[in-house]
């Protein structure tokens, strides 16, 4: 660390003055230097914004990866409905980043309940559908994609809008704002599931790296064939 | 900064900037008062004085919660540079555009292209490494960059440590930019802590600029080895960096979180930064001085192309060798005075004779060293 020091404090022995082509020539490193150091940066960020945490439903049931650094928890400002009690066969994660852009943070949720007689991919996307659109203030579907999950799962990705008003229980006067949302349904291992990804419309493309990293932990991919669905 | 050779003013003030240290520490002492007397008074007087401000308030409170932490520091580092002060406007005018190349450059590069604000938070590890290779870097090559093509080549430019001063008045634009944000993004609350953070921040950021100020006022005068630059830029990098995840902290918690551990630490980086730069500053008028020193043995006394190739300010030569000249005839005044049987008053004066230009020169170099 003294030698260190020592060189850092004088680096020439002989004082001698640069040349103009010296001083060209340590421009040119120093350059060089801070660009390949900015792209070792980069590199941490790619893997910063891949890097998750597992999260596993029930007795190894489905393993998620979900984003690291969000929070799991019940997102604080939510002004939607508290959730039912968990029923037995029942799992819900919750993860939200606490360091959104908008006043209505990112928020994955996840659930997992055991399937019922005459479930099927229609009756569950009707039935969240209807619940949706009494929950949420001005509901709108805006698509419903067939996709696969988990190598060949057969699924829906249902993309929506609603406005919601998240600061209004703390009294701010923050106006509300319009979210967008997805909710990937399928059925698997006797158990249906549904993971919702929201955000605010304005702040999607940013959270965007987020919920990609949850779809590419189910392997989403759109279905070969799109049925046409209502 | 050209002034005659023999003049007897700047020998009197070469002489009092080497010897007198009772000015700048009273100096000192007033300044460092004055950021603790603004500290104390957001913290104890008006903790909550920016609450309810929005607007033009706000901007202005913004404005004078930036710029005082920033006005201390940058007088209290301008003394350092002892031997030949840079002038008033032009350090003035880095720390504008140190200001300026922030608000325009340091935005677009971390959160529109590195997108910093979608992963730097997201781990620990992301954040400290991203914080240095990233951060640090960004804001450490802005430092070196406006330095290096706003004054490397202007004349005022003639010594080593005069890197250090303009690379910490750049540093010092950046904080206060990072300062108001601060304030603004705050809505002015938070004052407390807030000043304290200001006036840490605006110290840290003086520090890591004035590393590499250092390495670029060596390599302005210095045949330096080629990785000198990019390591000096790098040491800078790595502080900021430690610095930025130590400081971010305190705002990126939970309601329950204790702000002042990360404070204090993030404290003790910038303290010891500072530490290095003021050894740093004193290495650095040390070698002038002994520069300076040597020239004028070597009688070279004249040719100040030569001197400011060498990063010696024109007036610092001749002012050395008409001061050694004053002291030569002093002591032969007084071996012709001296008893010739005298063996004892013949080995003092002989030995002044053989080392008085010398030792005065390291007499010098060492004070200015005891002064940072």
């Amino acid at each position: 660390m003294s030698a260190l020091l020592e060189h850092l404090r004088r680096p020439s022995v002989t004082n001698e003055p640069p040349t103009a082509g010296t001083i060209r020539r340590n421009d040119v490193a120093t350059l060089i230097w801070v660009a390949f150091v900015l792209v070792l940066g980069f590199g941490i960020r790619n893997n910063a914004l891949s890097a998750g945490k597992v999260v596993t439903l029930g007795d190894d049931l489905l393993q998620i990866t979900l984003p690291a650094g969000w929070v799991q928890g019940t997102r604080p400002l939510a002004d939607a409905p508290p959730a039912a009690p968990l029923g037995p066969n029942e799992y819900a994660v919750s993860v939200w980043n606490s360091r959104s852009p908008s006043q209505f943070d990112a928020t994955i949720d996840i659930h997992a309940r055991h399937t019922r007689p005459g479930d099927n991919l229609a009756t569950v996307r009707a039935a969240l559908g209807l619940r949706r659109s009494q929950e949420l203030s001005r509901y709108r579907e805006l698509q419903a994609e067939a996709v696969t999950v988990l190598n060949l799962v057969p699924g829906t990705l249902i993309t929506y809008a609603h406005v919601a008003d998240p600061t209004r229980s703390t009294g701010a006067l923050a106006p509300p704002v319009v979210v967008q949302g997805q909710d990937l349904i399928f059925l698997y291992r006797e158990h249906v599931f549904r993971i919702t990804v929201a955000a605010d419309l304005a702040t999607w493309e940013t959270e965007a790296t987020g919920f990609d990293r949850v779809f590419r932990s189910l392997s989403l991919r759109a279905a070969a064939v799109q049925e046409v669905l209502p | 900064m050209a002034a005659a050779t023999s003049d007897p003013q700047e020998q009197a003030r070469l002489a009092r900037v080497a010897h007198d240290r009772n000015g700048l520490w009273i100096a000192t002492s007033i300044e460092i008062l004055g950021l603790i007397v603004f500290v104390g008074l957001f913290n104890f007087l008006f903790p909550s004085l920016g609450a309810n401000l929005d607007g033009a308030p706000l901007i202005g409170l913004g404005l004078l919660f930036s710029l005082i932490p920033a006005a201390l520091w940058l007088v209290f580092f301008y003394r350092r540079d002892r031997l030949d002060a840079e002038p008033k406007q032009m350090v003035f005018n880095l720390f504008l555009l140190g200001a300026l190349v922030t608000a325009a450059l340091r935005g677009p590069i971390l959160d529109g292209a590195f997108q910093i604000q979608a992963w730097l938070y997201s781990t620990w590890w992301a954040h400290l490494l991203g914080g240095v290779l990233v951060v640090g870097m960004v804001e450490q090559f802005l430092i070196f960059a406006t330095v290096r093509y706003a004054i490397f080549k202007h004349s005022e430019f003639d010594e080593r440590v005069d890197g250090i001063v303009y690379a910490i008045a750049v540093g010092l634009g950046m904080a206060t930019i990072l300062n108001f944000q601060y304030v603004w993004s705050h809505g002015g609350v938070d004052l407390g802590i807030g000043s304290i953070r200001m006036v840490i921040n605006a110290l840290a950021y003086a520090s890591f600029a004035g590393v590499v100020g250092y390495v670029l006022g060596q390599g302005r005068f210095e045949k330096v080895p080629i990785y000198y630059i990019p390591a000096g830029i790098s040491v800078a990098a790595l502080f900021n960096g430690l610095f930025f995840y130590a400081l971010d902290r305190t705002v990126a918690q939970s309601l329950t979180y204790n702000p002042w551990g990360d404070l204090i630490f993030a404290g003790i980086i910038a303290a010891l930064t500072a530490a290095v730069l003021f050894w740093l500053i004193a290495r650095a008028n040390e070698e002038t001085l002994r520069l300076a020193g040597q020239t004028v043995r070597d009688g070279n006394i004249d040719d100040s192309d030569a001197h400011r190739r060498r990063g010696l300010p024109p007036a610092l030569v001749p002012a050395i060798a008409a001061q050694h000249a004053a002291e030569s005839a002093t002591v032969s005044a007084a071996e012709a005075t001296a008893l010739p049987d005298d063996p004892e008053t013949d080995d003092d004066t002989s030995d002044k004779k053989n080392t008085t230009p010398k030792d005065q020169v390291g007499d010098q170099a060492n004070d200015q060293g005891g002064v940072a």
